[in-house]
């Protein structure tokens, strides 16, 4: 078989290197080219096939032991920690934090201050009706807190 | 912050090897994730040809890509992945194969290189059928492991000879007549079993 200057670049246009149409072209009638070009397209048929028979499904699960790797879960982790954080810092969750026995007024949410006006002004009232039978009676320890009201009638 | 929010882009097999790299390299996991699955059954399938025992081929293979993540930050040119994971599957094969047979991996003499012109099989008519498919692992098992590891980045893999002149730490004349050496004796292995010349 004689020698041919186009054999070498065969290789090249069989691996889908370089368009191929004119050496294939001229392989059908060069027995040197057509003979290397069989061979190529023999091995590339036999190690394809061999490919197609693969499986490596079980294999990630070792990898990801050994990298610490995890893929990312359906919610982003970044957008829930942000989330959270928000919820903290604008006081929508501040009730779940300091709990119902707050007695700060200006702190307590709204719902929180209105109870604890309402309450204040009951014990208040209270604390009126009983310093003023105290005084009646000429007992004075009850008023600690004397109202204005009551002053102002003696 | 706000990249934070931003949603990635969503990986499909048109997004390259470049783009996963670089997202990879800032602990994107999904694409680690993408790089191993576009490239394991490759990289499996070359550790068992070089190593030749399923089990410990895919104990190297996880040990490859563990490698390719640490790895991976240092990785500059992130279009070379490839090359550059068969370069890592190469070594750990090479300190396998060292640690379970302490064989020599001296490079082949010429000795075994059939210097006549072979005739050609015919490429329509050759079936991998599982004997023809048991003569192809001889054939290769012959040749020694990196003459083995150079051909197959070629044939099997589709490296161009830069890539695999990387991926082997050879010069670029050194892969080539490795590979045309590999490729002779890989023929004249399997001529007998293929299908008759083509006429």
């Amino acid at each position: 078989m004689s020698r041919c200057g186009k054999t070498h670049l065969l290789e090249a246009v069989v691996q889908g290197e370089v368009p191929g149409d004119d050496l294939r072209a001229h392989a059908a009638h060069c027995p040197r080219c057509r003979h290397e070009l069989n061979w190529l397209e023999t091995e590339q048929g036999l190690f394809r096939q061999r490919a197609a028979r693969e499986e490596v499904s079980a294999l990630w699960k070792g990898v990801a032991v050994r990298t610490g790797v995890a893929p990312r879960r359906s919610i982003n982790r970044a957008l829930v920690g942000l989330a959270a954080a928000l919820f903290v810092v604008l006081g929508v969750g501040r009730g779940f934090v300091e709990g119902p026995s707050s007695s700060s007024g200006r702190d307590a949410s709204v719902a929180d201050s209105v109870e604890a006006f309402m309450t204040e002004n009951a014990i208040t009232q209270e604390r009126a009706n009983l310093c003023s039978r105290s005084a009646e009676q000429g007992i004075g320890f009850h008023c600690g807190y004397v109202p204005a009201s009551l002053i102002a009638s003696r | 912050m706000l990249h934070l929010l931003r949603r990635p882009e969503p990986i499909t097999p048109e997004t390259p090897d470049e783009a996963l790299v670089r997202r990879a390299q800032r602990n994107d996991a999904d694409a680690f994730r993408a790089l191993f699955e576009r490239h394991v059954t490759s990289v499996r399938r070359f550790l068992r040809d070089l190593i030749r025992d399923p089990d410990a081929a895919d104990d190297a293979t996880q040990e490859t890509f563990t490698r390719a993540h640490v790895q991976l930050p240092r990785l500059g040119d992130r279009d070379r992945f490839r090359p550059w994971v068969f370069g890592i599957a190469r070594n750990v094969a090479f300190e396998a194969r060292r640690v379970r047979q302490h064989q020599s991996l001296e490079l082949d003499s010429d000795d075994d290189v059939p210097a006549a012109v072979l005739p050609a099989p015919d490429p329509e008519r050759t079936l991998l059928d599982r004997e023809l498919e048991g003569q192809l692992t001889n054939a290769l098992g012959a040749l020694s492991e990196h003459r083995r590891a150079a051909l197959l980045l070629r044939l099997d893999h589709g490296l161009s000879y830069d890539d695999i002149a990387e991926a082997m730490g050879w010069t670029l004349p050194m892969v080539k007549n490795e590979i045309h050496r590999a490729r002779l004796a890989l023929r004249a292995s399997l001529l007998p079993h293929l299908g008759g010349p083509n006429p």
